[in-house]
C-alpha cells in the first residue's frame, strides 16, 4: 500500500499546553522589559531571542501559532491553556495586556526574526496610541508578516462558511443536542408527538459546533495516543460527551457517506465512526452515561495497537502472509499494552484496555462456519480459559465490524453499501455476536442505514436520512431523483419524514447504481 | 466584610446574593472537611446533608440560581458572592475559607451554572456530592464537568469551556471574518474543522487517518443478506438475549474494578510475558498505586503493591516511574488526612512506605514535612528509619531543602539511624543558617561515635545562640578530649569573646573547667593575670580562677596559690574566691 502524503499534524496538545505557559511568560517578560528599555536596546533584544526560543518547539510541529484570549481563557492554536493556581496571574496579566490593546491576541508564523519582532513590539508597546485595528494596520504597514495582532477571536465562523464542514451535508439532523445538560434522556427537547423539526433551518449551530468539537478532540486524542505516550482520560471523556449527547438526542448514525460511493470524499476516521455507532448501540441497550462515556472512549481507542504493527504489514487482508497475519492479530494485545503504558489505571482505562484487547475475541462459538481466509482464526488473541469478556468489548466489536465493512480497503469493499454491511452483520457475522447486540445495531441505523440510496415503490430514488424508530422499514428520506433518474435540484428535493404508508422501499440501490456526482441530498 | 467589585459589602448585596454567599461559605467549610475525613465519617455525612439542605432552602426562597465563575470570583447575576481578595505585595495574606471555590469551578472550564428553582432534592444532593468528589482527589478520573454531565441533573444547566475550541480570528473588532483578498495578511484562522478535520482523521492522511490504521481486520463476506428478513430471523433470539445481556452487564458493572484489575493484568502476562509487556503493566500498576495512596485507600494500595511485586519484584522495570509517581502525589492532602487519621492509619502508612522501599523516601519525607500532628510525623520518621538505615545518603537531597523544618526533621531521622555513615550528611548542615536546625544537629550528634562528632561540635562553638552553645558544650564535655579543651580555650582567648552574652561566657568557662588539663593551665594563668596592677575585677578573671579550681591539678592549684600573693587586688580576690570554693565541703 502506498503511503499517502500526510498533512501537517497538529502538535500534541499536551506539548502545546506545556509550551503555552512558557510562551506566556516570555511574552510578558517582553512587555515588562519593553517598559524600561527601547526596543533596540540590548536587554530587550535578549528577551526577543528568548521569546523566539520559547516559540521554537511549537514551530517544529506546526508553522503557525495563534495565541488568543477568548472568554477569560487563553488558547494556543485552539487548545485551552490550563490554569493552575501558580500560573493564574500570568494568564490574567497577558489577557489584561491584550485587553489594553483591544486585540484578542497574536498570530505568529514560523521563521519569525528578531528584527520583525522588534518592529512589532515598537507598536505593541504603545497601547495608548496603537490599539485594535490601528495596531494591526501599523504592523502591516511596517511589513511584519510573521507576527500580527489578531483583533477579534470568536468560536463562530464568519461569512466564509466552510464548504467542507463535516456537518454541512446533514440537513436532516433531528433536534440537535445543546452544549448544556439536562435534556430528558431518550429524546430531544421537542415533544414526542410534535413533527420532527427537519430541514436546514432546524440545524442548531450548537449541534454543528459540538460535532466539530468532538471531531477535533477525537483527532487530538488519537494523535496523542499514537504519537506520544500519555492519554489523559479526563480529556477523552470530554471529547466523547458531544457524541453521546447526539445519541441521546437521537441523532442518526452516519458512517461517513460511503453510500454515495465517494469514500475518499466523505469518510471520517474509522475510530470516530466506531465511537458514534457504539455509543448509539449502548444507549439503545440502556447503558447509563458513565458507561457510555467509557464505551465512547474505549471505542475511540480500540485500534491504537495498530500503531505498533502497521508499518510491517504491506499486503491487503486477503493476501496476508503468515507473519503479517500474526502481526495483524497482535494488534489487540499491542493496544492493551499501549494503553497500559499511556494511561493511569482506573475504572475507565481498565475498560478501555479490555476493549482494545477483546474487540476481535471470539465472543460466541460460531454456529455455522464463517467464511474465512486461510489461517484466519475465529477470534484473537487467544485469551486464557475463563477470561471474563467485557460487554463493552462486544458492542465495540460489532460497531467496528459494521464500520469496517463499509470502509473496506479491498477492491470489493469499494462497492459495499451501508445496507450490505448491515446485511453482513446479520448474516455471515451473526453467529459471532450476541443477538441483543445485533438488535441494538439495527435499531441504531435502521434497516436502511443513513446514507443508503433506496428506490421507493413509486420509482423515485431517495437517500436515507435517519431511521424511523416506529417502523424500521420506513426511514426518513429525501427524494433525490425522479422515476427516470433525473436528479432534483436542492430546492426541488422533497423530504419524506418518514416514508408514508402509501409508499415503501422497493429495494436498496447497489453501489454501481449510485450517481457519479454528489446529489442534492 | 467582603467587599464587592465596586466597594460593595455583603450587606449591600441583594437578599438572594447574601443567601448565596452564606451558602458558599458553608460549602467551603464542608469541602475542607470532606478532604480531611473519610466519606463515611458521620461528620462528613451530616455536613453534606446540611449543605444540600441550605441550597434547597435557598432555591425555595429565591428561585432559580444563576451563577457565573471566573478564576477569582463567583457571581450571582451581577453580584459577586465570592471574591478572592487581591494580595498586597509584601503583606501577609490571610486566606479566606472561600478562596478555593472560584478556582474549583474555573479550572475545569465551568463558566456558568444555573440551578432551577424547584430542583428535586435528589438533584441537589447529587450536586453537592459531585462538588465533594471534584474537590477531593476522590473524583479521580473525572473532572467536574464530566461528573456533572454523567449525572445529567435535569434541573441544572451548565456552560463549560471546551478543552479545545475552533477559534476564528479576524481583523475586525468584534466582527465576522472578511473574505477574499481582504483576508490576505490580516485575517487568519486556526480552524481545523471541515476539510482539515477530515484531512487529519480521514483520507487525506491516507486511508489510515492519524492513528495509523493501515490494514483491514474484518473479512468482507461474499454472502448477500436482505436485512428485513435477517432481522425477522434474529428477533426470537433477541427476546431471550436482551435480558441476558443486561444481566451480564449488571454483573460486570457490579464487580469492582479493583477486583478485576489484578486478574486482567495477570491474564495479559499469561498471553505475553515479554519484558516490554511487564514494563508497560508495571507502569500502569504504579499509577494505580499512587492514586490509591493519594486517596489514602490503604487496602487498594496494598492490592496494587502486591500486583507490582508480582510484576517487578526487584523494581528493575519501574523504579523510575514509581519514584516519579510518588513524587507527584499531593502530599499536602495526604498529610492533612493523616493528621486527622487514627493510629491504624499511621501504622499502615509506615508499614506501606517501608514495603515500597527506596522510591518512597521522598514521599515519606514530604509527608513528614507537611504533617502538623506529631503522631503523624512520628509514623513517617519510623518509616524512614526502616527505609534508610543501610543507605542514609538517600536522605541527602532533603538536607538542602529550603524549608528549615524539613532539614531539621531529616537530621532527626539521621540521629535515629546513627552511626558513622550519617556523619558526612550531618557535616553538610553544620553551618545551616537556622539555629533550630543546628540545635537538632547537636542533639543528633549524640548518636554518632565521639571521634566523628567532636569536629562537628567544635564547629558549633562560634554560635551566638546561648541555648545552642550550651547544648554543644554539654555534648562536647562528655569526652575529655584535648582538642575540645583547646577549642574552648581558643574561643575564650578570641578577641570577640567579650561580645558574647554572659551566659555563653559562663558556659564556655564552665566547660573548659570540665575538660581542661595541665596543658591549658599556662594559658589560663595568662588570662588570670591579664592587665596591670590596677586591673579591675572582671568576670573573665573570676571565671578563669574558678576554671583553674575545677581543673584542680597541682599545677592549677599552684597558679591559684601564687595568685593569692599577686600584687593586683583583682587577681588576689579572684584566686581567694576560687580557693574558698575549693575548701567548701
Amino acid at each position: 500500500m502506498s503511503e499517502a502524503p500526510r498533512p501537517s499534524v497538529r502538535p500534541g496538545d499536551e506539548r502545546l499546553r506545556e509550551h503555552g505557559l512558557q510562551i506566556i511568560m516570555r511574552f510578558l517578560a517582553l512587555i515588562r522589559v519593553g517598559r524600561s528599555y527601547q526596543v533596540d536596546n540590548q536587554v530587550f533584544r535578549q528577551q526577543l531571542l528568548a521569546f523566539i526560543e520559547a516559540m521554537r518547539p511549537v514551530f517544529m510541529e506546526v508553522p503557525e501559532a495563534i495565541l488568543v484570549s477568548l472568554d477569560n481563557d487563553l488558547y494556543l492554536n485552539g487548545v485551552r491553556l490550563p490554569v493552575k493556581v501558580t500560573n493564574l496571574r500570568f494568564h490574567q496579566a497577558l489577557m489584561e495586556e491584550f485587553g489594553r490593546r483591544r486585540v484578542a491576541g497574536v498570530r505568529m508564523l514560523d521563521g519569525i526574526t528578531p528584527a520583525e519582532l522588534e518592529r512589532f513590539f515598537r507598536y505593541f508597546l504603545q497601547p495608548d496610541v496603537y490599539h485594535g485595528p490601528a495596531l494591526l494596520e501599523a504592523c502591516v504597514a511596517e511589513g511584519t508578516t510573521r507576527i500580527l495582532p489578531a483583533v477579534n477571536a470568536s468560536t463562530e465562523e464568519g461569512d466564509s462558511a466552510n464548504p467542507f464542514d463535516p456537518r454541512s451535508y446533514d440537513s436532516w439532523t433531528e433536534e440537535a443536542p445543546t452544549a448544556g445538560f439536562g435534556e430528558p434522556e431518550g429524546g430531544g427537547s421537542a415533544p414526542a408527538d410534535a413533527p420532527a423539526p427537519y430541514g436546514v433551518a432546524s440545524i442548531r449551530p450548537a449541534a454543528r459546533k459540538s460535532y466539530s468539537l468532538a471531531m477535533l478532540g477525537a483527532c487530538s486524542l488519537i494523535t496523542t495516543t499514537a504519537l506520544q505516550e500519555g492519554v489523559e482520560m479526563r480529556r477523552a471523556k470530554r471529547v466523547v460527551q458531544p457524541l453521546i449527547d447526539g445519541a441521546f438526542a437521537n441523532e442518526p448514525v452516519v458512517v461517513g457517506l460511503s453510500s454515495l460511493s465517494h469514500h475518499d470524499e466523505y469518510t471520517y476516521a474509522h475510530s470516530v465512526n466506531v465511537c458514534i455507532v457504539a455509543v448509539t448501540m449502548g444507549h439503545i441497550l440502556g447503558l447509563d452515561r458513565r458507561a457510555l462515556a467509557d464505551l465512547g472512549v474505549a471505542a475511540l481507542l480500540h485500534d491504537v495497537g495498530k500503531a505498533a504493527v502497521y508499518d510491517r504489514i504491506r499486503h491487503p487482508l486477503e493476501e496476508f502472509d503468515p507473519e503479517e497475519r500474526r502481526l495483524a492479530e497482535s494488534h489487540p494485545l499491542e493496544g492493551a499494552k499501549l494503553l497500559a503504558r499511556s494511561t493511569t489505571l482506573n475504572p475507565s482505562t481498565l475498560r478501555c484496555m479490555h476493549v482494545a484487547l477483546e474487540h476481535h475475541a471470539g465472543f460466541r462459538p460460531p454456529a455455522a462456519p464463517v467464511t474465512r481466509a486461510a489461517g484466519e482464526s475465529a477470534g484473537y488473541p487467544d485469551l486464557p480459559a475463563g477470561w471474563p469478556l467485557s460487554r463493552l468489548s462486544e458492542i465495540v466489536a460489532a460497531a467496528d465490524c459494521y464500520v469496517s465493512l463499509q470502509m473496506h480497503r479491498s477492491e470489493r469493499g469499494k462497492s459495499v453499501t451501508p445496507y450490505q454491511a448491515l446485511g453482513a452483520m446479520l448474516g455471515p457475522y451473526a453467529s459471532r455476536f450476541d443477538p441483543a447486540i445485533l438488535w441494538s445495531l439495527v435499531h441504531s441505523v435502521g434497516f436502511y442505514p443513513p446514507g443508503q440510496l433506496v428506490e421507493l415503490s413509486s420509482g423515485v430514488t431517495a437517500v436515507v436520512l435517519a431511521p424511523n424508530k416506529e417502523d424500521l422499514s420506513r426511514p426518513h428520506v429525501r427524494v433525490i431523483m425522479d422515476e427516470c433518474g433525473v436528479p432534483f435540484s436542492p430546492v426541488e428535493a422533497k423530504e419524506l419524514r418518514p416514508i408514508p404508508p402509501t409508499l415503501s422501499v422497493r429495494r436498496p440501490l447497489e453501489a454501481h447504481e449510485y450517481p457519479a456526482v454528489p446529489l442534492a441530498g | 466584610m467582603a467587599p464587592g467589585p465596586s466597594g460593595q459589602t455583603v450587606r449591600e448585596l441583594s437578599p438572594e446574593a447574601q443567601a448565596a454567599a452564606a451558602w458558599f461559605r458553608q460549602l467551603a467549610r464542608a469541602l475542607r472537611m470532606f478532604r480531611l475525613y473519610r466519606v463515611d465519617n458521620p461528620t462528613v455525612v451530616s455536613a453534606q446533608e446540611a449543605v444540600a439542605t441550605t441550597l434547597a432552602d435557598l432555591l425555595a426562597a429565591h428561585g432559580t440560581l444563576q451563577l457565573r465563575f471566573s478564576a477569582t470570583e463567583i457571581r450571582v447575576g451581577d453580584e459577586p458572592v465570592v471574591r478572592i481578595a487581591p494580595r498586597a505585595a509584601g503583606a501577609d495574606h490571610v486566606a479566606s475559607v472561600t478562596d478555593e471555590l472560584p478556582f474549583l469551578f474555573y479550572r475545569d472550564g465551568v463558566r456558568r451554572l444555573t440551578i432551577q428553582s424547584g430542583a428535586p432534592r435528589s438533584d441537589v444532593d447529587s450536586f453537592v456530592q459531585i462538588l465533594r468528589s471534584a474537590s477531593t482527589s476522590q473524583g479521580g478520573q473525572d473532572d467536574l464537568v464530566t461528573l456533572l454531565w454523567q449525572s445529567n441533573l435535569s434541573s441544572l444547566h451548565l456552560e463549560a469551556v471546551p478543552l479545545e475550541q475552533t477559534i476564528y480570528v479576524s481583523a475586525r473588532a468584534g466582527g465576522a471574518a472578511v473574505s477574499g483578498e481582504a483576508r490576505k495578511g490580516q485575517v487568519f484562522a486556526w480552524s481545523p474543522t471541515g476539510s482539515e478535520i477530515r484531512a487529519d482523521l480521514g483520507q487525506m492522511a491516507g486511508a489510515q487517518g492519524l492513528h495509523r490504521d493501515t490494514f483491514d481486520d474484518w473479512q468482507l463476506p461474499l454472502e448477500r443478506v436482505e436485512v428485513p428478513e435477517a432481522y425477522e430471523r434474529l428477533l426470537p433470539a433477541v427476546e431471550a438475549a436482551l435480558p441476558g445481556f443486561l444481566q451480564a452487564w449488571d454483573e460486570e458493572n457490579a464487580r469492582g474494578w479493583t477486583a478485576q484489575a489484578p486478574s486482567f493484568v495477570r491474564g495479559l502476562i499469561a498471553m505475553d510475558a515479554s519484558e516490554d509487556m511487564r514494563r508497560a503493566l508495571a507502569r500502569s500498576v504504579v499509577t494505580w498505586l499512587s492514586g490509591a495512596l493519594e486517596r489514602v485507600a490503604w487496602d487498594e494500595a496494598q492490592d496494587a503493591l502486591g500486583l507490582l511485586n508480582e510484576l517487578d519484584p526487584e523494581r528493575r522495570l519501574c523504579n523510575e516511574e514509581l519514584t516519579s509517581a510518588l513524587a507527584g502525589i499531593d502530599a499536602q492532602a495526604v498529610a492533612e488526612r493523616l493528621d486527622e487519621g487514627d493510629a491504624l492509619d499511621h501504622s499502615r502508612l509506615a508499614g506501606f512506605v517501608v514495603a515500597l522501599g527506596a522510591p518512597a523516601v521522598g514521599f515519606c519525607v514530604d509527608i513528614m514535612s507537611r504533617a502538623d500532628k506529631a503522631r503523624a510525623r512520628a509514623a513517617t520518621v519510623t518509616a524512614l528509619c526502616y527505609l534508610c538505615p543501610e543507605q542514609p545518603e538517600m536522605l541527602a537531597p532533603w538536607l538542602a531543602d529550603p524549608r528549615w523544618q524539613v532539614v531539621r526533621n531529616v537530621i532527626f531521622v539521621l540521629g535515629l539511624i546513627g552511626g558513622p555513615a550519617v556523619v558526612p550528611l550531618l557535616r553538610t548542615v553544620s553551618r545551616h543558617p537556622e539555629p533550630r536546625v543546628r540545635r537538632q544537629l547537636v542533639q543528633t550528634l549524640g548518636a554518632v561515635p565521639p571521634e566523628e562528632r567532636t569536629p562537628l561540635l567544635i564547629e558549633q562553638l562560634d554560635s551566638r545562640d546561648s541555648q545552642h552553645l550550651a547544648s554543644t558544650l554539654n555534648m562536647l564535655t562528655r569526652d575529655k578530649a584535648p582538642e575540645v579543651a583547646r577549642a574552648i580555650l581558643d574561643c575564650i582567648e578570641s578577641p570577640d569573646f567579650e561580645s558574647r552574652d554572659e551566659a555563653s561566657q559562663r558556659a564556655l568557662f564552665a566547660a573548659l573547667g570540665d575538660v581542661a588539663g595541665d596543658r591549658e593551665v599556662p594559658a589560663l594563668e595568662t588570662l588570670l593575670h591579664k592587665g596591670n596592677w590596677f586591673a579591675r575585677r572582671t568576670f573573665q578573671r573570676v571565671a578563669t580562677a574558678r576554671a583553674l579550681r575545677r581543673i584542680g591539678t597541682p599545677s592549677a592549684m599552684a597558679v591559684l596559690e601564687a595568685g593569692v600573693r599577686a600584687r593586683s587586688e583583682a587577681v588576689r580576690s579572684a584566686c581567694l574566691e576560687a580557693l574558698a570554693l575549693r575548701n567548701k565541703p
